[in-house]
């Protein structure tokens, strides 16, 4: 098993990053949440709620509502 | 570092807890999906959870409460999840083999988590790039119309990793797509994704 740390992980990222020509915080597109698992979505769903009961946002930018 | 402060928390709180179980002496639980897909592309995907494989469920759970993950008093909340108050993210657990078995476990890659010297041997065991990718590609060729977020998904982890091993990411890709994509495919959606 290959080892590495999360430092030279992050190094590896920008590196490619650069060379791609890649910037900004839109280039990966996050899911769409139409196809989750009802599972899934009861579970983002909840800690989105748990969140807001602290009067904070849930710590993801993820959908959860969406259904197909 | 280009990783969200909580995130990297998160991950050392959930190393701690594998490394408690590792010294029971239960196998290491292996990180899955959109936290995964998180750490491989450097956080620009924010996952709400941390999925993870692992043999041993209810003793992993147990670990992670003893690090501060809670089980919500909430109606519905999943036997097989738990989630960090503070840091407001859950995990969840299922049992089973990583990809159904079809993973090379040798390729699994082991993440220094801490940037503290101390904490240096806290390790998380991360899906091999190649089964993700594979993974995110079998997402999007699995509905009529291919899924953009995974195609996406699928390039971007591409793009970003170094060392890739071709020949088994082909396989991987093919195994799970079934027949459908290959690395081939791949490269050609690389080639018409705009920066």
């Amino acid at each position: 098993m290959r080892t590495l740390k999360l430092s030279d992980l992050a190094a590896v990222i920008e590196r490619r990053k650069a060379l791609l020509g890649l910037s900004g915080n839109d280039y990966v597109l996050p899911n769409t949440g139409e196809f989750r698992s009802p599972e899934k979505r009861d579970l983002l769903r909840a800690i989105a709620e748990e969140s807001a009961e602290q009067g904070k946002p849930p710590a993801f930018r993820s959908e959860f509502s969406r259904k197909p | 570092m280009t990783f969200r402060h909580e995130f990297v928390e998160a991950l050392t709180l959930l190393a701690t807890a594998i490394d408690r179980l590792k010294a029971r002496g239960y196998s290491p639980p292996i990180l899955v999906g959109g936290a995964a897909v998180e750490l491989y592309t450097g956080g620009q995907v924010t996952s709400g959870d941390f999925d993870f494989v692992s043999a041993d469920q209810a003793e992993f759970l147990s670990e992670l409460e003893r690090v501060g993950f809670e089980r919500p008093k909430r109606a519905g909340w999943l036997t097989r999840s738990l989630w960090h108050p503070r840091l407001r993210f859950a995990v969840q657990v299922v049992s089973g083999a990583l990809m159904d078995g079809n993973a090379d476990a040798a390729r699994i890659r082991i993440v220094e988590v801490s940037a503290d010297q101390e904490e240096s041997d806290l390790t998380l065991r991360v899906i091999p790039i190649e089964d993700l990718i594979a993974d995110r590609m079998a997402q999007a060729l699995a509905t009529n119309v291919i899924r953009e977020d995974m195609q996406n998904q699928a390039v971007r982890l591409y793009q970003l990793a170094e060392g890739l091993d071709s020949d088994y990411l082909d396989r991987r890709i093919r195994t799970e797509t079934g027949g459908e994509g290959s690395l081939q495919i791949l490269s050609d959606w690389a080639k018409s994704c705009a920066p």
